[in-house]
């Protein structure tokens, strides 16, 4: 049986030292073990891993790593809709007056008015001014 | 691919992958697809069902990949993991005593059969096979013994016995006896050719 094992282990390379030389010196004197090993390396190469199938890989990584999440197809159309929100808001509101601009009118207004009073009565009191001295 | 990838071990690819890495699992499934896939196809004899179990055992390894420690032994627990899916399918199919039957056929070695000289004989007639002769002779074997050819073409001997939890010492025996099965399956074969031919 140790020729067994050894010859198994020779086969895969898992055989060291004076074990494998040992091993090799009774491969020259032995016909039957040298027929195992010829059939064990004519097997590795007959039996060399064919390739899976390229429709099984892929969908296995369409099931993992390439999954499409729920909202990943909505995604265009999600942003489409926010873009179109966004525009129909710009819209509204250029319709409203310029509330800044309003202000600004108000104000000018406003001081213009209150200039205007304040001048009269800085005229005023010029005049009266003038006249005591 | 990314030859980056490509350099790390199965180790490293595993941590990168846990770490968000898809590349990673990705490149880990690029190198066992082929192999993995011929060991659970050899088993279970049937393209769809051997598809099924090769993404099973992938997929399995994406969803509990936080729950695997990296220890060096990713192929081994890949085959196991597929072995045990393999055994789940036979189980269903009411098939599991097939997997682990012993061939008892196959424990007379045929050298120990034959006269003394014809050792030899046999060694002329090893050669002479196809490649097709040779990978039926490795189908026509008893399942256990089927799976020995296989596994250690992917595997070591000590990875197998592991593996399977056996005894390196009797995974080397099974695995004898599975050579000189397929040695007698060989020369059955061809006597059958001789006689047609004839």
């Amino acid at each position: 049986m140790k020729y067994c094992e050894d010859l198994m282990l020779y086969a895969s390379g898992e055989l060291d030292g004076p074990r494998k030389e040992a091993f090799r010196q009774h491969l020259q004197v032995c016909a039957s073990c040298r027929a195992e090993l010829k059939l064990l390396q004519r097997t590795d190469e007959a039996l060399a891993a064919a390739a899976a199938p390229g429709s099984v890989v892929e969908e296995l990584f369409a099931k993992t790593t390439r999954r499409k999440s729920f909202f990943a197809g909505w995604k265009p159309a999600l942003a489409g809709t926010a873009l179109l929100g966004l525009g129909l808001l710009m819209f509204l509101g250029g319709l409203q007056p310029d509330k800044t601009a309003f202000d600004a009118s108000e104000v000018i207004a406003y001081m213009s008015e209150n200039l205007d009073d304040e001048y009269l009565s800085f005229s005023n009191d010029l005049a009266l001014f003038e006249q005591e001295f | 691919m990314d030859s980056i990838l490509q350099e790390k071990t199965d180790d490293e690819l595993v941590l990168l992958f846990k770490s968000g890495s898809g590349a990673a699992f990705e490149e880990l499934v690029y190198r066992y697809k082929n192999s993995l896939y011929q060991y659970i196809m050899t088993m279970v004899q049937d393209e769809g069902a051997a598809g099924d179990l090769f993404q099973e055992v992938f997929i399995s390894f994406f969803k509990h990949a936080d729950k695997y420690e990296p220890r060096g032994k990713f192929k081994s627990w890949l085959f196991l993991t597929a072995r045990n899916r393999v055994l789940n399918f036979f189980r269903d199919r009411d098939q599991l005593t097939s997997l682990d039957q012993t061939d008892e056929e196959g424990n007379a070695f045929l050298h120990d059969t034959l006269p003394d000289g014809e050792a030899s004989l046999l060694e002329e007639l090893t050669g002479r096979e196809t490649e097709e002769e040779i990978r039926r002779a490795a189908l026509e074997l008893p399942q256990r013994q089927r799976e020995m050819i296989y596994l250690r073409q992917y595997l070591s001997f000590k990875e197998i016995a592991e593996l399977l939890d056996r005894p390196l010492g009797t995974v080397l025996a099974d695995c004898h006896r599975a050579v000189k099965k397929m040695q007698r399956i060989l020369a059955a074969q061809q006597g059958a050719a001789r006689e047609v031919s004839l």
